[in-house]
């Protein structure tokens, strides 16, 4: 398993997929951008680490990982961990951005209220849902993840279907989401403020499937690759 | 140890193409050339060996360990190149290796470096940097350091000039030298087996014509041109070809004493070259007009 972590970071993982997950947590500085469409941007590193570098299928990453004296099972698991590595990094960043994306938002409401214009045109509930943000990002990512790694690893060559559907699935999401996050804000005034017992309950239930859904992902996954023929 | 690779009756059906009963062992010390045409099903049986195909039926076992069941214990010692395909061309041989080491229980780095030296390999050049027999000088490498007793390669002259094909095959004979190693390199340039292979597996459409030594296949037929095209002599012909002013052809060694004491008839050893194309001629029947 240690060498096959030490592939997915020396070999497979692109240094854009390290720039995509650096740079767009950024986006949570940006004012009144919905905050959960940020999560999406994560999903555009799966091309190009599953595709193995930028010499693209040329790299046969899959091959080479399957050619070594490895289980495939532990092939799967390790590059499920580096994809949850790469979720977990994006999120802590966003998170440590948020205040930041806040204090903006507060000075910029501020300095338009004191000059007598209309304060910016930013919903409130953008940063009042953290805690809700956070639970839709895990289910977010553990959902995308079982629908790409369950469409790649079933010919070992699908990236473009997966990448489609996972981003289709995770827009859909945020639609959702989004049409659900006032009636959440409404009820749950958060963001460490009040009722933060009910928002970790979710935090913890979202976990909860989160991991249920990875585990999903890993068992039907190494499944379907131990049914590929090369 | 008897058998470093033991083949038993594999079989493998695609929708336009079967693996029949493929069998053929390797013994510890020698290099088999696995020959046949385009298609034949060499490559088919090579990633058969290495699990990268499910196979529908027969057993195979690397050092006596059937491969199902130690997959991983066997792939330490075992080194594989697939033809024409090459990992991360765009890293160098250095950060390859790096990775590579750290699959291998046995790997040895300053090895590796010592044959980089001696293969003339430079460490930072990128994989899609070096030329076709460089990678497989550099597959031969990776093989060798992780002490593989058995190197399985698929088509690795193919595509190399002259030189860089002797030199292969050079270092072929270097590796076996020692008696505890052995391998197995799938070819259509028959050529390349005439002074470096040991044994032979013959595959014609997916089943397999001929395994043994060498020598033995090449001492089973001598090459027949008959300059009074004889047609009596035809029924005796293995398979031949009807030129303008003479046939030629492979006949069993059999039937040696139809052809003797002619002076219309030359009669020599042939080369792997030779039989393995009247061989074909005889199995392919089908013809077209142009």
């Amino acid at each position: 398993m240690k060498a096959l972590l030490y592939k997915e970071f020396r070999l497979a993982l692109h240094p854009l997929c390290y720039l995509f997950i650096i740079l767009f947590p950024l986006m949570a500085l940006i004012p009144s951008y919905p905050l959960c469409i940020s999560f999406i941007y994560v999903l555009c590193a799966y091309p190009i680490l599953f595709l193995g570098a930028n010499k693209g299928q040329q790299s046969n990453d899959l091959l080479f990982s399957t050619l070594m004296p490895v289980r495939k099972k532990d092939i799967v698991l390790a590059r499920l961990i580096t994809v949850t590595i790469l979720q977990v990094v994006f999120t802590v960043l966003f998170l440590c951005l948020l205040p930041f994306g806040k204090l903006i938002y507060d000075s910029l409401n501020q300095s338009a209220l004191s000059s007598g214009e209309t304060p910016p045109r930013i919903p409130g509930f953008s940063y009042d849902a953290a805690v809700s943000l956070l639970s839709f990002a895990f289910i977010g990512f553990a959902l995308t993840d079982l629908l790409f790694f369950t469409i790649y690893y079933k010919n070992g060559k699908s990236i473009v279907l997966s990448s489609l559907l996972s981003i289709l699935t995770f827009s859909v999401l945020v639609i959702v989401f989004t049409l659900l996050l006032p009636e959440i804000s409404n009820q749950y005034k958060v963001f460490f403020t009040n009722n933060l017992g009910y928002q970790f309950l979710f935090l913890a239930i979202s976990l909860l499937m989160c991991g249920l859904l990875k585990f999903l992902t890993y068992k039907s996954s190494f499944n379907l690759l131990e049914k590929v023929d090369f | 140890m008897n058998n470093v690779l033991k083949v038993s009756n594999l079989t493998k059906t695609y929708p336009n193409f079967k693996l029949v009963d493929v069998s053929f062992e390797i013994k510890p010390g020698s290099i088999m050339g696995f020959i046949g045409r385009n298609g034949s099903g060499k490559t088919t049986t090579l990633k058969s060996i290495m699990n990268l195909i499910h196979y529908d039926s027969g057993d195979i076992a690397a050092f006596d360990k059937e491969m199902k069941d130690y997959e991983l214990e066997n792939k330490q010692r075992i080194g594989f190149t697939l033809s024409e395909i090459h990992y991360y061309p765009n890293k160098t041989i250095k950060q390859l290796s790096e990775v590579t080491s750290k699959f291998y229980r046995n790997f040895d780095m300053n090895k590796f470096k010592e044959l980089c030296k001696f293969f003339g390999l430079d460490t930072s050049k990128k994989i899609e940097q070096l030329s076709s027999g460089m990678k497989v000088k550099y597959s031969l490498a990776i093989a060798l350091c992780h002490n593989a007793e058995l190197l399985i390669l698929d088509e690795p002259t193919s595509g190399l000039d002259p030189v860089s094909r002797d030199e292969i095959l050079d270092i072929f004979k270097q590796i076996v030298k020692s008696g505890d190693k052995a391998i197995l390199f799938s070819t259509h340039i028959t050529s390349d087996l005439d002074n470096c292979a040991s044994d032979i597996t013959y595959i014609h459409d997916g089943k397999i014509i001929y395994t043994g030594k060498k020598d033995s296949f090449i001492n089973s037929y001598f090459y027949v041109k008959d300059n009074s095209k004889n047609v009596d002599l035809e029924k005796y012909f293995v398979s031949y070809k009807i030129n303008d002013n003479y046939h030629e052809g492979i006949i069993s060694s059999s039937d040696i004493s139809h052809f003797e004491n002619n002076d219309n008839i030359i009669i020599k050893t042939p080369d792997l070259e030779q039989i393995m194309v009247f061989l074909e001629r005889k199995n392919n029947n089908e013809s077209f007009t142009l």
